[in-house]
């Protein structure tokens, strides 16, 4: 009994830290009001790109750097569509997942002459710790900067100005906060946050890149920001909350002879509960809203 | 002994298409003094202001601050460098966050690098506190600030950043008499330690209780300048309403052996975004206009959009020909009252549709303009040509698109759906002839007349004072949701206007 309670534990873990990343950047993204639907694509095109740069150079290390260097690029150029062209942010995010998504399956068979798996790659350093388990340096670096993250918005300046913006865009700007800007700093964070996602999942655990392999766990981790009332600290117990019943169901699959489509939907079950009584609570005052100046 | 002179604009002017908001204004403003300036809605203080403040960019005309000779253009980061600091009359600030980190946002370089540390910023903001009288909890949520106080963190954010000069845009409009006398307080302490003041407003009692000297604002020039001790409320009501008179004029008739059609009680809302009504009373007359005078924002929306159904009443009752009606459940548009709305864009016409389509519009269930379940196209036809025919609308054309029409002519269809319906009991006139040419503006008010002849209730809402005048049998004036006095147009003159519309009350009258 313990066995399983403590292998469901340790799954949980792992099936988190994609998500907690991924939750990470959504929560940084609202809170300067970015609606963020587009961490799925970041997501898989750095695992893509993660996992091809490792194919070729031979080092996880080198890809996991060409992953956030990806993402990085990824939400700069979102940043330019939604930020700095004022489109919409919801249609900006869904139109860059289907390219990320559109793009991987094209390039999949250019990059690794191989359609629906690429063939396996040197995975990061794995480390065997006690409670966890088996963890990929993922796992630290996700302690490192979610700890760092949450700092940053309380305790410094710039997360002041973060906070700021969005709560009240016309405020920050009224004051000579350079508002384009400082969304710039947070879409490259997120673009990071993006890049250490993808490249868990496709080299810290798989070692291999497969069609769609982020599975939703974008759109998860909106859920999760919401569901913890974009509080950074919350975010980190509701993702481990939807990583938890995911890596229930898997289990469940294996020893209960309940149909399996049913036990899949039991993360996204728990989430559309939970979202009903959380109902958007505390999201920031601009949040999904276009900031136009001189509208007094 | 001359003053020094902090900010000094020569014959700045500002156009807006066509519209002249500045003209060849001047002003100068001495080194510690309120000066208040004054005008109605649109007289262009607010843009002289945002002018000032580096907003908007002057076509012409100097601006110098503390001597220094400003560039055509120059941000408000630049005027907040040079000392100045405005008060938006919507606040700008961060609701969620608390008083401390608002005042120092955007300037936190004064208390931290990187790293900002809650506690060394509250210690910083005592000396503020006691240098500005202003005592506030540094830990509490702007959301949990009564507005007054809100008002007073914006001013800690003006003085933190060090400023000398503070412009301050209608700062009275959403406080209460009680906190407007702590504010006045706060503003004649923060003069005696050197602070130059300036105030735009359109209330003429505060101008004479607060300031030094009144810089008076008329359809974008300088209408006059006075010292404030050296002026009256009168004089200054004239100077901020007085133009010429119209042409058009209505033969004044008394209402007081009249019943009403259309009487109003104690009107109240709560929804509204702006001024809500506060107990309003008003009544209207059979064969009569009642034009209301009045500051814009001071409910005059509001009460178009209760009459039409748009906004509901939080108490009051509305009584129809003598029997009441209840405005929860009908709407007076039944008993044939028609409105003319003020934004003939938004809310008149659909711009992209055709003459024809906006002429037809709210008909388009009418029997005879019917075939089975069809509409009887010829039927249409004639019916809209009839109309572009008697309101001269032109070009004579039904499938022309409204927004391809001047603003004349769009009124001319706006006027000809509303007020050829056979039914036609009560007129909501609100702004009729705003931003036209002579001609429309005769043909509007023609309009109102021939229809106040023939017997029908006609309400008239005007900022022009002018058209007021001219067109009306009672006057009454509206000030913060409430009528504060309806009589006889002949017992006013526009002195005693002005000074009901700036809040004047009966007794200083």
């Amino acid at each position: 009994m313990f066995e399983m309670v403590l292998s469901i534990f340790q799954s949980s873990v792992r099936i988190m830290l994609p998500l907690l990343f991924a939750a990470m950047g959504v929560m940084l993204s609202a809170k300067v009001g970015f609606i963020n639907m587009s961490m799925e694509g970041g997501m898989l095109g750095s695992a893509f790109v993660s996992v091809a740069v490792d194919m070729f150079t031979g080092s996880a290390w080198i890809g996991l750097l060409g992953g956030i260097v990806f993402g990085m690029v990824y939400f700069l150029l979102l940043w330019v569509f939604a930020i700095h062209f004022r489109g919409n942010h919801v249609v900006c995010s869904l139109g860059f997942n289907f390219i990320a998504s559109g793009a991987t399956i094209v390039l999949m068979s250019a990059v690794f002459g191989a359609t629906g798996y690429s063939p396996s790659v040197e995975k990061l350093p794995l480390f065997m710790l006690p409670l966890f388990g088996e963890q990929s340096i993922c796992f630290f670096l996700a302690i490192v900067l979610t700890f760092l993250i949450i700092w940053i918005l309380k305790n410094t300046v710039f997360g002041l100005r973060i906070i700021a913006i969005g709560e009240n865009t016309s405020a920050a700007d009224s004051l000579g906060i350079p508002i384009d800007r400082y969304k710039f700093y947070v879409f490259l964070a997120a673009g990071v946050l993006a890049g250490f996602g993808g490249s868990e999942l496709a080299i810290g655990q798989m070692g291999f890149f497969a069609n769609n392999m982020i599975a939703s766990a974008g759109f998860l981790a909106y859920s999760a920001v919401v569901f913890a009332a974009f509080s950074p600290s919350l975010t980190i117990l509701t993702s481990f909350f939807l990583a938890f019943f995911d890596a229930l169901q898997m289990r469940a699959q294996t020893f209960m002879s309940i149909p399996s489509e049913f036990l899949l939907t039991l993360p996204y079950a728990v989430t559309i509960i939970a979202l009903v009584f959380m109902k958007n609570k505390k999201k920031p005052g601009m949040l999904g809203k276009i900031y136009e100046r001189d509208k007094d | 002994m001359e003053d020094s002179v902090v900010i000094r604009m020569r014959g700045v002017s500002k156009s807006f298409g066509n519209n002249k908001a500045n003209d060849n204004v001047d002003m100068e403003v001495r080194k510690g003094e309120i000066l208040a300036i004054l005008g109605e809605n649109g007289a262009g203080k607010s843009t002289l202001m945002k002018i000032l403040f580096g907003f908007y960019t002057r076509d012409e005309g100097t601006v110098e601050i503390e001597g220094n000779v400003m560039p055509l253009v120059y941000s408000p980061r630049v005027a907040m460098e040079m000392g100045l600091a405005m008060v938006h009359q919507h606040f700008k600030l961060v609701e969620t966050l608390p008083v401390a980190e608002n005042i120092v946002l955007g300037a936190e370089g004064k208390v931290a690098r990187f790293v900002y540390d809650k506690r060394k910023t509250r210690e910083k903001l005592k000396s503020l506190y006691d240098y500005s009288g202003i005592h506030l909890n540094s830990d509490t949520l702007i959301r949990d600030l009564p507005l007054g106080d809100r008002q007073k963190v914006e001013i800690l954010k003006a003085l933190f950043r060090g400023c000398r000069t503070l412009i301050l845009d209608e700062p009275t409009a959403v406080l209460t008499p009680q906190e407007t006398e702590n504010m006045f307080s706060l503003l004649r302490n923060l003069r005696e330690q050197g602070m130059t003041i300036l105030i735009i407003t359109h209330k003429l009692s505060e101008v004479l209780q607060l300031s030094d000297r009144v810089l008076v604002m008329r359809a974008g020039r300088v209408a006059g300048l006075f010292e404030t001790s050296h002026t009256s409320e009168a004089e200054l009501a004239r100077t901020m309403v007085g133009y010429e008179l119209g042409s058009s004029k209505t033969i004044r008739q008394s209402c007081s052996s009249l019943s009403p059609t259309l009487q109003l009680e104690n009107l109240s809302t709560e929804d509204s975004a702006g001024c809500n009504l506060k107990g309003l009373s008003l009544s209207l007359y059979p064969g009569r206009i009642v034009g209301i005078a009045g500051v814009d924002g001071n409910g005059q929306r509001e009460l178009v959009e209760v009459l039409a159904g748009i906004l509901p009443l939080s108490s009051g009752t509305v009584l129809l020909n003598g029997s009441l009606f209840d405005m929860g459940r009908r709407k007076l548009a039944e008993s044939g009252l028609r409105i003319i709305p003020e934004d003939r864009h938004r809310q008149g016409l659909v711009l992209p549709l055709t003459v024809q389509d906006n002429i037809m519009a709210g008909y388009r269930n009418r029997i005879d303009m019917r075939k089975g379940p069809f509409f009887d196209i010829e039927a249409i036809h004639s019916f809209t040509d009839g109309l572009i025919e008697d309101f001269d609308i032109r070009p004579r054309s039904r499938e022309l698109k409204a927004q391809q029409m001047s603003g004349g002519n769009q009124q001319k269809i706006v006027l000809a759906r509303e007020l050829s319906e056979s039914d036609l009991s009560i007129i909501v006139a609100s702004q009729p002839t705003r931003g036209l040419d002579v001609g429309a503006i005769e043909f509007t008010h023609s309009q109102l007349l021939k229809h106040k002849n023939e017997g029908r209730t006609i309400l008239l809402i005007s900022s022009d004072l002018d058209e007021i005048e001219a067109l009306s049998d009672e006057i009454a004036v509206i000030y913060d949701g409430k009528i504060t006095v309806q009589r006889n147009a002949d017992d006013f003159d526009r002195t005693t206007l002005g000074l009901y519309m700036g809040g004047g009350r009966e007794d200083v009258v």
